[in-house]
């Protein structure tokens, strides 16, 4: 049984959003930060039976400062959540997320994340799906430049049968930045018919640039589909010329090739920008 | 209008062209037919600017600007086009997007007025009717799912849109069907003017049937071994390449 009420919160900053059940809300948060004073939220979500969240989190800011976010989401039977979130802090900022998610039968999340700012930033998840049909997605977009580092780890636990995730990133890294995606698929003995997809892919677009993947797979359950891949590469000279013997100059149409890369990932979050 | 003086160009340790010359005025079309290997597609791609041909020698010059101090991008805004023989497959780009930018970097470039969506929407109409391309194929991303036809009428649609003064079809009529070929050709034919030029690159005399060239040159071993007129196209057809190869060797 998953709770109703806020679990005990640990931050001064804090928000807890309730969805009733048949309800549906949009939610927007804005964390824009201009005081160089470390921060500590805590978000406590909450979508009931057969309710609807829409959730769109932003982060930016100036100066040298600390975001740590901590997210417990709950989403219960036939519970819907969309979840988008730029981080775009200030490019001395440290920030670190961590999510728990926990879903009951049914329920749906999907999330797309921008992560553009910040030095160093951590992105931690914990997804636990606890009840049968139920789906869960996590997209994230990588642009990171000069020294910048972000690192995305992913733990999904298939504790149920007929469940579904899939975890799909896209880096697009400069000069000395770093990128990196764990992600982790643990299916139970119980999580029979399991469907789980993972793919990583990044564009270097500087030889200095470096990119770790490693997928995992955990599986005591005999009649599963998980798959997971990743690629690294450079952009594709070929189609580079092409578009620059269109009269497009060099840095539009790499422009043009890095957002057809991530283009995909703005599936069912047409609204989002970079 | 193009000037090529004694072109030598390699690619890797290889000499591919020895000495190219090749004049073509204002309003001429001119044919390039030659066996595989003669060094048809490095002529092209040199002309366009594409990286791993080393010119080595000699000159290219478009209306009196030096081509070889360009940038590929720098060459299409002063009205330089090459219709490539294999089209390059842009997944995630769509082709509207991707003719929009185009005509209008061309334009910016040139300190013109840059097209609003709507009137570049006219113009893009107006172009694919002439050349069968249907709305369908106008929202996929550039050149995915094309088939080969396709993908060369796509390659005249954009020679439409952003009008060159001289250009440079490569073999433009391999891989098609003879409706497709007609489709092609009546693309270049409208294009035709006494102020563009084109260079047609291919194997077979077929497309000249349909595109009428001023003057044919056969190239063999990098350099052109034989200029004339229609009737040496005809020559070709009957005798083969054998002739003009031993001839140089």
């Amino acid at each position: 049984m998953l709770p109703k009420t806020p679990t005990p919160l640990t931050s001064d900053e804090s928000a807890f959003i309730h969805v009733k059940a048949g309800e549906s809300l949009k939610e927007n948060l804005a964390f824009i930060r201009n005081d160089s004073k470390d921060h500590s939220i805590h978000l406590n979500i909450i979508v009931e039976e057969e309710a609807t969240l829409e959730l769109i989190e932003t982060y930016g800011g100036n100066g040298s400062y600390t975001t740590n976010v901590e997210m417990d989401i709950f989403l219960h039977r036939n519970a819907v959540l969309k979840h988008l979130k730029n981080q775009n802090e200030s490019q001395e900022c440290v920030h670190n997320n961590i999510v728990s998610i926990h879903q009951d039968k049914s329920s749906s999340y999907s999330s797309l994340l921008i992560n553009k700012g910040s030095k160093n930033s951590h992105y931690n998840v914990r997804s636990i799906l606890q009840g049968e049909f139920s789906t869960c997605t996590f997209k994230g977009i990588n642009i990171l430049k000069e020294k910048q580092k972000a690192k995305a780890t992913i733990a999904i636990e298939h504790q149920v049968p007929n469940c579904e995730s899939f975890q799909f990133y896209r880096s697009v890294l400069d000069d000395w930045s770093v990128g990196s995606f764990e992600g982790r698929v643990h299916v139970f003995k119980e999580g029979q018919k399991t469907f789980a997809r993972q793919m990583s892919n990044a564009l270097l677009l500087s030889p200095t640039a470096t990119m770790f993947t490693r997928p995992e797979l955990e599986i005591y359950a005999d009649d599963v589909e998980c798959n997971h891949g990743a690629t690294t590469g450079q952009l594709d000279q070929e189609q580079l010329f092409y578009l620059r013997s269109r009269g497009i100059p060099e840095n539009v149409a790499k422009n043009l090739l890095i957002e057809a890369f991530i283009s995909e990932m703005f599936e069912g979050f047409e609204d989002a920008k970079l | 209008m193009i000037k090529i003086k004694n072109l030598t160009v390699e690619v890797g340790d290889k000499q591919i062209l020895n000495g190219l010359n090749l004049e073509l005025k204002s309003g001429e079309v001119h044919a390039i037919m030659g066996p595989n290997g003669s060094g048809k597609s490095t002529l092209s791609y040199v002309l366009a600017g594409r990286e791993g041909y080393k010119v080595t020698g000699g000159s290219i010059e478009l209306d009196g600007i030096n081509l070889l101090d360009l940038s590929p991008e720098e060459r299409a805004v002063i009205g330089l086009f090459l219709a490539f023989q294999y089209p390059i497959e842009i997944p995630g780009v769509q082709m509207t997007t991707f003719l929009k930018t185009a005509l209008n970097s061309l334009r910016k470039a040139r300190g013109e007025k840059e097209l609003d969506s709507l009137a570049m929407l006219k113009l893009i109409k107006e172009k694919q009717k002439l050349l069968g391309i249907t709305d369908d194929m106008l929202k996929r991303p550039v050149n995915v799912g094309f088939s080969g036809g396709e993908k060369k009428r796509n390659e005249v649609l954009q020679m439409a849109m952003l009008e060159p003064i001289f250009s440079v079809l490569d073999e433009t009529d391999s891989g098609l069907d003879i409706d497709a070929l007609k489709i092609v050709a009546k693309g270049i034919n409208t294009l035709r003017s006494p102020d563009r030029s084109f260079l047609v690159i291919t194997h077979y005399q077929r497309l000249l049937d349909y595109i009428q060239p001023d003057v044919i040159h056969i190239l063999s071993k990098g350099r052109i071994v034989k200029t004339g007129g229609a009737e040496l196209a005809l020559e070709l057809e009957k005798n083969g390449y054998a002739e003009f190869i031993e001839n140089v060797a």
